[in-house]
């Protein structure tokens, strides 16, 4: 198996940035690869030429640029609490979006919306934007605590009980948030029903900046944490007797994934399978080490939600796709194939 | 050395384990034999330091179990626990490699490496190397979790390790295969406790040997001293023969009826 992880990350790296780009160019207004060379080039000082109209630079740097940047940020902060939620639950189907994770963060949102009244007055400011994901946070927060506390019986994880602990709380989360929606004002409504479909549409840098460092401590913290969760694949007994502190890395990991899913489906809604996708994509090439998956999680899921945003809003122009359909699309079979799979190994 | 003292140890109020002593010096391997619910898994629990001792003394070298820090605990003995079932793809080079974190960081050094390398050729395992490891059978699944726990105490001095009933489901050869590496190991000076179901393997590979009913010990010494017909009717509540064989240095047990 190949095993070289710094030429592997280097490629994951180098293909984000060609997506990046392409992301940037493609649209309603187009940019050629030319004229997004003379823009860079041109604002950063290094070249004197003008290829580019102004329309163009304004449509880059205050619409597509912080939405691609903030699909990169979503994306990576996704895939890499995905993979490292999966890495403590001892199962690849462990997806924040299939457990109930992301739909408590929804529902939390939701009650800030309605209930946190006059702090979320200044929504649109910057505070508006950090108790919302403060409140998400919570709401990842607590349903991960409930869901472990479900799932896990004697350090072993029961799948059907963590799938169904997803269903019901999925269900229950939706029920409230419907409750909420009879409660709220017509704009209130609008911001809710916004966070149960995801999306990238609302990108601003204020949006952008407001979530990013919930994202980057994860982002930075979780890949720490491979070893232990390595280790913890073998058995949390196995793992203590290995010298890893057990609890210790489980608080830390719940409370690095669940800012990271927080802070995305306070900007941008549930965005759902990309968490179980882009880590299987990865354990399938190149083996499950940790060290390598969670990085790379985060690199090929900043791309992939990049390519999922750029499709949704291209594929029907002028109109624009809900993200969740295309990474559903996506997504959805191969969890199939997974449970497939899964089923196929305990039969054998 | 190993010095376990007056150890009892309690579930609710049940009492599982009564008052063990005893003492293993480097170089030796103890096994501990008795029948189900004797109190092997406990004993080996509290030895590990998974179950915190309330009652009674563990000494490692002189010190005190409780004033191990984590990473030096993991860094003086290692386990061999008894189901080890890997939930995600790793192959049989990065399983052993994990035997190694208590020493690095984020990368293993040269010296982590090196010591992979001698362990998976000690063990036999190195044309495994690349496997995945579900795929392999139980035998050879065995023998990696060895390989990967003696590369976790391979260079350290007046290390432990702990195996709890390492041939459970293998067959013959891999039985002796895998005793056989427990055995070099107390050989070259580390000290090896091992539960074992097999009192003729107990008897032909252990130094000393530990035999429990519940709670209570029933004898320990060397297997010449403890192996007779009347420990074994009180442990195991069996009627057994035994037979003294050519090349043995212990007669064999053989179950021959239940006692009423």
């Amino acid at each position: 198996m190949f095993k070289n992880h710094k030429l592997i990350l280097t490629v994951l790296t180098l293909f984000l940035i060609a997506v990046v780009i392409a992301s940037v160019c493609i649209g309603a207004v187009h940019i050629s690869l030319a004229q997004f060379w003379s823009i860079l080039t041109y604002y950063t000082g290094l070249g004197k030429e003008m290829l580019f109209n102004s329309q163009q630079t304004a449509v880059l740097f205050s619409l597509r640029l912080p939405r691609v940047f903030l699909g990169v940020i979503i994306g990576a902060a996704l895939a890499i609490s995905g993979a490292s939620l999966q890495g403590l639950f001892r199962n690849p189907l462990a997806e924040p979006g299939l457990i109930g994770i992301s739909s408590g963060a929804t529902l939390f949102a939701a009650l800030m919306i309605v209930f946190g009244g006059r702090l979320l007055n200044t929504i649109g400011s910057i505070y508006g934007y950090y108790a919302l994901a403060l409140a998400a946070f919570l709401g990842a927060f607590i349903t991960t605590l409930t869901v472990y506390r479900l799932a896990i019986h004697q350090g072993k994880t029961v799948i059907t009980a963590l799938l169904l602990t997803g269903i019901a709380i999925n269900a229950l989360a939706f029920a409230f948030t419907g409750l909420l929606t009879y409660l709220s004002t017509d704009e209130q409504l609008r911001n809710i029903t916004f966070w149960s479909l995801g999306s990238l549409g609302g990108a601003s840098w204020l949006s952008f900046s407001s979530v990013l460092p919930f994202i980057l401590v994860p982002l930075f913290g979780l890949p720490l944490m491979a070893k232990a969760l390595n280790g913890i694949s073998l058995g949390e007994v196995q793992a203590g007797h290995m010298g890893i502190n057990v609890n210790r890395t489980k608080r830390t990991v719940i409370i690095l994934a669940t800012m990271a899913v927080g802070a995305s489906v306070a900007v941008a809604g549930v965005i759902s399978f990309i968490g179980l996708v882009i880590p299987h994509i990865l354990r399938m090439a190149f083996g499950s080490d940790h060290r390598l998956v969670l990085p790379g999680s985060a690199i090929l899921g900043a791309t992939a939600l990049t390519l999922a945003d750029l499709i949704s809003r291209t594929i029907v122009a002028p109109a624009e796709l809900p993200i969740g359909i295309v990474t559903a699309l996506g997504g959805s079979p191969v969890f199939i194939y997974m449970i497939i799979s899964q089923l196929k190994k305990q039969n054998l | 050395m190993i010095s376990v003292q007056n150890v009892s140890h309690s579930a609710g109020k049940k009492l599982i384990l009564d008052n063990v002593s005893f003492e293993v010096k480097p170089g030796e391997m103890l096994a501990i034999i008795g029948a189900n619910g004797a109190g092997k898994s406990t004993l080996l629990k509290l030895l590990c330091r998974e179950t915190i001792t309330v009652t009674g003394s563990i000494y490692f070298n002189r010190r005190h179990i409780d004033l191990y820090s984590i990473k030096e605990l993991a860094q003086l003995r290692s386990v061999l626990t008894q189901h080890n079932t890997v939930s995600i793809l790793f192959t049989v080079k990065e399983l052993v490699l994990m035997g190694r974190y208590p020493y690095f960081e984020n990368q293993p050094s040269a010296n982590d490496i090196e010591v992979v390398n001698k362990v998976m050729n000690e063990t036999g395992i190195t044309h495994l190397a690349g496997r995945d490891y579900n795929t392999l059978s139980g035998g050879e699944q065995q023998r990696v979790q060895l390989a990967r726990v003696i590369a976790q105490i391979y260079d350290r001095p007046n290390a432990i390790l702990f195996l709890d009933e390492p041939t459970n489901g293998l067959d013959l050869l891999y039985q002796q295969q895998i005793l056989q590496l427990a055995r070099d190991m107390a050989n070259s000076g580390y000290m090896v406790v091992s539960i074992l179901h097999d009192i003729n393997f107990a008897a032909r590979f252990a130094d000393q040997i530990l035999i429990l009913k519940n709670g209570k010990t029933v004898a320990f010494g060397p297997p010449l001293e403890v192996v007779n017909c009347e420990n074994i009717h009180i442990a195991f509540n069996i009627k057994v023969k035994l037979i003294e064989c050519e090349g043995f240095k212990c007669p064999l047990v053989i179950p021959s009826g239940i006692l009423v």
